[in-house]
């Protein structure tokens, strides 16, 4: 072999091969998978986690406040309504946390602009393109050998994963379309060259095939999750989530989506069954990853475009609002309260509530504690959940 | 058919959706290469070529919400919706069947710059007199239509100035009106710029019942001293838009924004500088300046060809001018758009779409491939004439009926030798040879380069 020889054949290696993969990304956890759920539409924290203490939260709610009786007491002023108890195991066992008063300043009550928000991590008035979680993965890049640097599960959209060169697969209704659309881009000649625009189109035809590939081999509609999941479109994904884990997929993200949370009417009769689907969701989800010991290596927090009014309308309803709680669950997480539980008298704007712990801190804290990666960008400070 | 004209291909895919029709390229093919561009040019008349939908009847905003029972509100949002769908289905209706598809294209890369959408304005009428600005100011005077668009209701509404009051002034509409629509960010103002302008815009309301659209609510107005961008005085909102247009970057800001459309994402400050001194040069008018674009060597340069990624709307649209036939249910176009991540009229944030690069990722990809892949099954079954089609197919055509594709249009274009018809449907020579349905025509679908423009 002359030297040119030698050269081309360098050049032509993966450059991976030559790094070696642990000493050059130390710090991150990639064994770690966050599980994001996001509830669409706003949920209403105050009917979700009761402050049943406060003699201001009947007052504010007389007809659609929870009662008493129907609320599980996680302390002595706080607690989940009595849809939810299947998440009781895993508060008493401290495996799950509860992030109070999540929200930001100057808040945007539209459900547009309010995800957009959540999922760019920008300030209010900011707006920006690439997902929160897209920017932490261009600060240390998750490893090449994994299927995907983020699988969504179900219909929402790829929200914080956004950026035109992550590798991202949608696996709608078990991934069926998906899968299809894999099986027939096997056969297409992998291929190189061209102008930027044909290249980036080649590149990302060639990701989607190596993603699909490495969950196509898992066979992971034949894994056994080991858990019975709720029925419901919600439930399949969250089972779909297990199985990817079950059966070995290797990812640092996982989405799955849960809508119907806008309720301006009705909102006794349409929350607590959604309510109800959330809590046996990451229950059955808990179960199945203690069954194969990965419940350490799994992370599960919710979001939510904004919470909603403190005060109920007339409707039997509650309208846009600002602040919620979000529950961060996993066997690496220090359960508990985290924050404050926002005044329910000193509103602003008209009965909204003040956020106590500003958003970024839960993506700081997926950022920095769970996958040990710094992100400055995210400018605030963990919240100090996950167990060293 | 011969080998169609590629530089015409060209010109008319970049100031279209994509591509172009074999009559479209010969009506412009015997001609010089300055007189089709003249021709294209002329074609921007600002009238549009479809009936608008029948509700724009009635006079905007003559019912008002705040007062009114609830069942009747409900009734009326539920009206709102329908109409809003109809809308959209309009705007696809006319880019399908426009015979000056150009027209369209700008109206769409305004849409995308002074954005609005119809998830916030709620009111359908209010976005289509938007794009009806968009449509008669495309190629006019930047000055005139900059003012247009911050008195235009459907931006009062978007950007929160019909909420901008002196006692508490909203920032929305002036740091947009920098950042996004004449400055770009950062570029030449201060946040002390942004107060003092959202000052000049407070009592700026939408018109009700009324031609215009626009008033001045004088209590709610502050008439005080302003100081923008050094200069001070009783400013309102027409004095801090003659202000910025006084910098020079708001020239380099626009002419950069049409390069990036109809050029290419390479992007050289020296080309874009003689462009923007012309533009200032001609008071801001914008018609030379996109001719001058359209003559220049970086655009007709064989190698620029290809180089640019097609939007959801460019995909669908292009496609269904070249291979269909009119839309009996365009609502069905719109849902399709939706699906591939541009949803016209309803843009992800006052950013617009960022476009480019950012049409194609891993779920985007597939979601395009699926659909084309739909499209090449319906083309197999329009030419062969004897398979209905299948489950699969109809499902990755998103419902779209097989007789949107014209069965006789495709069956003679199947006769058409191999290179003729690559150098019809491709920008650039096809990059793989992919096994798919729709013979011949299904395999160039297909094709990688498809996407590209």
């Amino acid at each position: 072999m002359n030297r040119r020889d030698f050269l081309r054949t360098a050049a032509a290696a993966p450059l991976i091969s030559f790094v070696p993969y642990r000493l050059a990304h130390a710090a991150a956890r990639w064994d770690r998978t966050l599980v994001l759920i996001e509830l669409q539409g706003g949920n209403d924290g105050l009917n979700m986690v009761v402050p049943y203490a406060d003699p201001n939260y009947a007052k504010l709610r007389p007809t659609i406040g929870v009662k008493r009786d129907r609320v599980l007491q996680m302390d002595e002023k706080l607690g989940i309504i009595t849809e939810m108890e299947r998440l009781m195991p895993l508060w008493k066992n401290k495996e799950l946390a509860v992030a109070l008063g999540v929200g930001y300043p100057d808040p945007n009550l539209s459900h547009f602009r309010g995800i957009d928000i959540w999922n760019t991590a920008t300030d209010s008035e900011e707006s920006a393109t690439v997902g929160w979680i897209s920017n932490i993965f261009k600060i240390e890049q998750p490893p090449v050998e994994f299927a995907a640097d983020g699988i969504v599960v179900g219909r929402g959209s790829v929200g914080p994963l956004r950026a035109p060169d992550r590798r991202v697969l949608v696996l709608e209704n078990g991934g069926a379309a998906a899968m299809n659309e894999a099986k027939r881009m096997v056969g297409a000649p992998d291929m190189g060259g061209g102008n930027a625009a044909l290249a980036h189109v080649l590149a990302t035809q060639q990701s989607f095939k190596m993603s699909s590939a490495a969950v196509l081999a898992k066979n992971v509609d034949k894994v056994d999750p080991g858990a019975t999941f709720p029925a419901g479109d919600f439930g399949s994904q969250l089972q779909m989530a297990a199985r990817l884990l079950v059966g070995g997929v290797q990812v640092p993200v996982i989405k799955a989506t849960l809508g119907g949370f806008d309720t301006h009417a009705n909102e006794q009769n349409d929350q607590p069954p959604l309510l109800a689907q959330l809590a046996s969701g990451i229950a059955a989800f808990s179960e199945s990853m203690k069954k194969h010991n990965l419940w350490d290596r799994v992370m599960v927090m919710t979001y939510s475009e904004f919470g909603r009014r403190a005060r109920e309308n007339g409707s039997g309803g509650t309208d846009h609002g600002t602040a919620a709680p979000h529950f961060i669950a996993g066997g690496k997480v220090k359960g508990g309260f985290y924050g404050a539980q926002p005044s329910l008298t000193e509103f602003f704007d008209g009965n909204n509530l003040t956020y106590t712990t500003h958003f970024r801190s839960m993506y700081a804290t997926a950022a920095q504690e769970w996958w040990g990666i710094s992100a400055p960008f995210l400018k605030e400070k963990p919240l100090g959940v996950v167990k060293a | 058919m011969a080998l169609p004209n590629p530089e015409i291909r060209h010109l008319l895919s970049r100031t279209g959706f994509g591509m172009a029709r074999p009559d479209e390229i010969n009506a412009l093919s015997g001609r010089s290469y300055a007189d089709a561009v003249d021709r294209l040019l002329d074609s921007v008349t600002g009238k549009p070529f479809t009936t608008p939908p029948d509700w724009l009847n009635v006079p905007f905003l003559a019912q008002l919400e705040a007062n009114m029972p609830k069942d009747k509100r409900d009734a009326m949002q539920m009206e709102r919706r329908e109409d809003g769908r109809e809308m959209k289905a309009w705007w696809y209706a006319e880019m399908l069947n426009t015979p000056n598809p150009f027209q369209e294209h700008l109206v769409l890369f305004w849409h995308n710059h002074f954005t609005s959408a119809l998830n916030k304005v709620n009111r359908p009428e209010l976005m289509y007199r938007q794009t009806a600005l968009f449509r008669t100011n495309a190629l006019g005077n930047f000055e005139k239509f900059l003012k247009a668009t911050a008195k235009d209701p459907a931006m009062l509404v978007y950007l929160d100035t019909n909420s901008n009051k002196a006692s508490a002034p909203n920032e929305n509409y002036a740091r947009e009106l920098m950042e996004l629509f004449t400055l770009g960010e950062g570029r030449g103002y201060t946040e002390l710029d942004v107060r003092e302008a959202a000052r000049a815009f407070t009592g700026w309301r939408v018109q009700v019942g009324d031609k215009t659209g626009w008033r001045i609510d004088g209590l709610q107005h502050d008439g005080g001293m302003k100081t923008f961008m050094g200069r001070s005085g009783r400013f309102d909102g027409d004095d801090i838009i003659d202000i910025i247009l006084q910098q020079p970057q708001v020239a380099e800001f626009i002419a950069e924004k049409f390069w990036r459309d109809l050029v290419s994402d390479d992007v050289d400050p020296a080309t874009i500088q003689r462009l923007a001194k012309s533009f200032r040069d001609s008071k801001y008018e914008i018609k030379p300046m996109v001719r001058t674009i359209l003559m220049s060597d970086a655009f007709r340069d064989p190698e620029n060809r290809g180089s640019l990624v097609k939007s959801p709307t460019d995909l669908i649209v292009g496609t269904f001018r070249v291979l269909g036939t009119p839309p009996d249910n365009p609502s069905l176009y719109a849902a399709v758009g939706r699906a591939l991540g541009q949803d016209l009229l309803d843009p992800p944030n006052v950013k617009g779409w960022p476009g480019g690069l950012y049409w194609i990722d891993t779920s985007l990809l597939p979601a395009r491939n699926a659909f084309m892949n739909g499209v090449a099954a319906g083309v197999e079954v329009q030419v062969t004439g004897k398979q209905t089609l299948a489950t699969q197919a109809k499902r990755d055509m998103k419902n779209l009926p097989v007789q949107a594709l014209d069965a006789n249009r495709l069956k003679e274009m199947s006769t058409q030798p191999d290179a003729e018809l690559a150098a019809l449907l491709l920008p650039v020579p096809p990059a793989a040879k992919v096994a798919g349905p729709g013979g011949k025509i299904g395999s160039l679908l297909l094709d990688p380069t498809y996407n590209l423009k």
